[in-house]
């Protein structure tokens, strides 16, 4: 078939042409009527004429082309159009005049209206009915676990390091949920499951956020598996990582030293702590790390060892004012402390104007919306801290309309700031019945039960909450569940049941080892080292100020 | 850009076949005269019928969009069957070779049908000449409801004359890979 001209009509042309055969049929149709059987009868003798006929048809389709407005400008009339018309052949035989108000004559119609459909195109339109229909159950059950990929790969491109990876790690449970949802089967065994591209979106993730040391960590976690082998062939990640860490293996070798260290280091003190920043000072200038990872390492072993508020404070400002000389940003690992820093030396607009730019940045970090909460706390405005809460619990309700965990994790905070313990439990029971590994649930009981003189109970939460924590890190990698929080309020309990308490609970039997591991632990600030000294009243340090131990 | 397009009908064959088939019976549930029934064939017409003109705005509107809607549906579904599971699952070779196999094909299924998602000219001109210029047009609600998919189907139409369906095609992917991958 020629484009040009499909079913004989000029393919650009065709809805003035169509337009003016309407008119035209319809201007004839009545004059036509009584003709038209006997043009039919007299079609075997225009057969007989078939150049006369070609010649005529060739001239209709130049006129055809040029349009009304040909026709006007050459003065014809409709009648000459008719006859035009009248006269077309059908373009299926080239034999027969077209039936009036149709594209071919009767005869050749009546064929072409008969046309089969073969039984094998029937196949294969059943087949790609029934595979499209297959196909759709595939994006209905890959929906929900891709979306979530999805929204990772979004915080990826904003740079939101962390949500990223959060993202990423989440989809294996909406998987599981799906899962769980259908009921297993080896249909969802097989079509719903996440593959090793995802644990390379991860890591990737890791590597461009993280350090690489941690990313090397991360990659024995992710890879080193057994039979996981396969990973590494395709992972341009693993690949770029391993090859910056190798290039770089000495410099790290020598970070890492500094740090263990001071892990391995019996007593850990201000005297250790000089040696080790002198030690990463000297790194500086070395490729393969940047100012801002040796000033955040000066920031943790500041911290562990103990080398007083002055000292974490600077080499945290000191991270915050050299942020910009790193390509990387690093401001998830840093902004959480520098702001909990503000905070503590009562730079609070400051912290306040940090923690809305975060918040704006991701809705999803309940980081800098408990910041604000705190803040607002300090300067007594309870009303807009609940606020701040109410709107991140509700601006991150789950798929099932439930609180999230960080969500409960704030309204339990919330709860004990007001001093409202009967809410505190409630709330505590029913986030407990949808996430069972939350350490700071029974973390934030066991400070109730401190304000409230029940030691036992408190040791207890507290023991709870160590143990999650434990099993967090140890079972899931999760090592930022062992907080320094956590050990203050184990080790506070422990000292406070120890010495008021009536040691029966299930697990008072730990309470002396518990108390002399933390002894020569130096915690930030001096809340821990004065309540257990008896310096300091509990019900005092968790009802005023930070209302915390640290 | 005949060749070309030629060429691309053959490459995407499942899809250019599949539309021919709908378009063939549309015609019969239409009882449109078709002239030449071939699916595949080496001119513009590939992966169409070539058949007489609707006549009526209903049987018009339904040739120049019913086979369209019909592979839209399978051609979305196959196209995000494969998509979803390569590049946001990240179902790779080395997980399991026959499923990587299976949502590629998936994805090339899609494609095809995406690529043949639009009538002839011709088809699209006919609903557009007897909807907004002829006399014995639909009510002005039905033209207004139609309006955009025939606008968007006649673009359509004339993309896929041009080849820049395909174009369009080769673009979508590059942009999931560089998004997803």
């Amino acid at each position: 078939m020629d484009n040009e001209n499909l079913n004989n009509i000029p393919e650009t042309e065709t809805p003035e042409i169509e337009a003016e055969e309407t008119a035209v049929a319809e201007a004839v149709e009545a004059a036509e009527s009584a003709a038209e059987e006997a043009e039919q009868s007299e079609a075997e003798e225009t057969v007989s004429e078939p150049a006369e006929v070609e010649e005529e048809t060739t001239e209709e389709t130049a006129e055809d082309k040029d349009g009304e407005e040909t026709d006007e400008e050459n003065g014809q009339t409709d009648s000459d159009s008719e006859e035009d018309e009248a006269e077309q052949m059908c373009p299926g035989c080239n034999a027969n005049p077209v039936a009036s108000g149709h594209q071919y004559c009767r005869k050749c119609e009546r064929k072409y209206v008969k046309t089969r459909i073969g039984f094998f195109r029937y196949v294969a339109g059943a087949v790609a009915l029934f595979g499209s229909f297959f196909a759709f159950v595939l994006v209905s059950i890959a929906a929900l676990p891709s979306l979530q990929v999805f929204e990772g790969l979004i915080y990826e491109k904003g740079k939101i390091a962390y949500s990223a990876v959060e993202s990423y790690r989440g989809t294996d449970e909406v998987v599981s949920s799906v899962q769980e949802a259908l009921g297993a089967n080896s249909f969802t065994d097989r079509f719903l499951r996440t593959g090793s591209g995802l644990d390379g979106k991860l890591f990737r993730a890791t590597v461009k956020f993280y350090n690489p040391l941690m990313a090397e960590q991360y990659k024995q976690y992710i890879f080193d598996s057994p039979g996981a082998e396969k990973y590494k062939a395709h992972s341009k990640a693993v690949a770029e990582n391993t090859r910056i860490y190798k290039k770089y293996e000495d410099t790290y070798l020598k970070l890492q030293n500094v740090y263990d260290g001071i892990l391995n280091s019996e007593d850990p003190g201000v005297k250790d702590g000089e040696k080790a920043l002198a030690e990463i000072d000297a790194l500086r200038g070395q490729e393969g790390v940047d100012d801002v990872i040796l000033n955040l390492f000066a920031y943790d072993i500041a911290g562990m060892c103990g080398m007083g508020d002055e000292k974490i404070y600077g080499c945290l400002d000191k991270t915050y004012e050299e942020r910009g000389k790193s390509d990387v940003d690093w401001s998830f690992l840093y902004y959480d402390p520098y702001i909990d820093s503000l905070i503590a030396r009562d730079r609070d607009d400051e912290a306040l104007a940090l923690t809305e730019e975060l918040a704006k940045k991701d809705i999803s970090n309940e980081k800098p919306f408990s910041q604000q909460a705190k803040i607002y706390v300090k300067k007594g405005d309870m009303e807009r801290a609940e606020e701040i809460v109410n709107t991140y619990c509700a601006n991150n309700l789950t798929k099932d309309g439930t609180f999230s965990d960080s969500g409960y994790q704030m309204l339990i905070w919330l709860a004990r700031i007001k001093g409202d313990y009967k809410e505190l439990a409630e709330t505590r029971n029913a986030a407990e019945q949808l996430y069972d590994l939350i350490p700071e649930y029974n973390r934030q009981q066991a400070l109730a039960y401190l304000i409230e003189g029940k030691y036992d109970d408190a040791y207890e939460q507290a023991y709870l909450a160590d143990e999650k924590a434990y099993y967090r890190a140890s079972y899931y990698n999760d090592t930022s569940a062992m907080t320094e929080e956590i050990y203050a309020t184990l080790y506070v309990s422990a000292v406070l049941c120890d010495k008021y308490g009536e040691k029966n609970g299930e697990n008072a039997e730990h309470i002396p080892e518990i108390i002399e591991s933390f002894k020569t632990r130096k915690f930030s600030g001096d809340n821990v080292e004065q309540i257990v000294s008896g310096k300091l009243d509990v019900k005092d340090v968790l009802t005023k100020g930070g209302y915390d131990l640290i | 850009m005949r060749l070309v397009y030629v060429i691309f009908k053959f490459i995407l064959f499942p899809g250019t076949y599949i539309r021919g088939f709908w378009e063939h019976l549309t015609c019969k549930i239409l009882h449109l005269p078709v002239e030449s029934e071939g699916y595949l064939r080496a001119d513009e017409a590939c992966g169409h019928v070539e058949h007489a003109l609707a006549t009526t705005g209903w049987s018009a509107w339904l040739m120049a969009t019913g086979p369209g809607f019909m592979m839209f549906n399978a051609g979305m579904s196959f196209l995000y069957a494969g998509i979803l599971n390569i590049f946001y699952m990240g179902i790779t070779p080395y997980d399991s070779l026959p499923m990587f196999i299976f949502y590629a094909v998936l994805i090339y299924l899609g494609v095809s049908f995406m690529c043949s998602l639009f009538p002839l000219t011709e088809d699209i001109l006919t609903y557009w000449d007897i909807a907004f210029h002829g006399k014995k047009g639909p009510s002005f609600i039905l033209k207004v409801i139609s309006f955009p998919l025939a606008l968007v189907t006649r673009i359509g139409a004339f993309c896929e004359k041009n080849c820049i369906n395909f174009l369009l095609a080769i673009i979508f992917i590059v942009l999931h890979i560089v998004f997803a991958l």
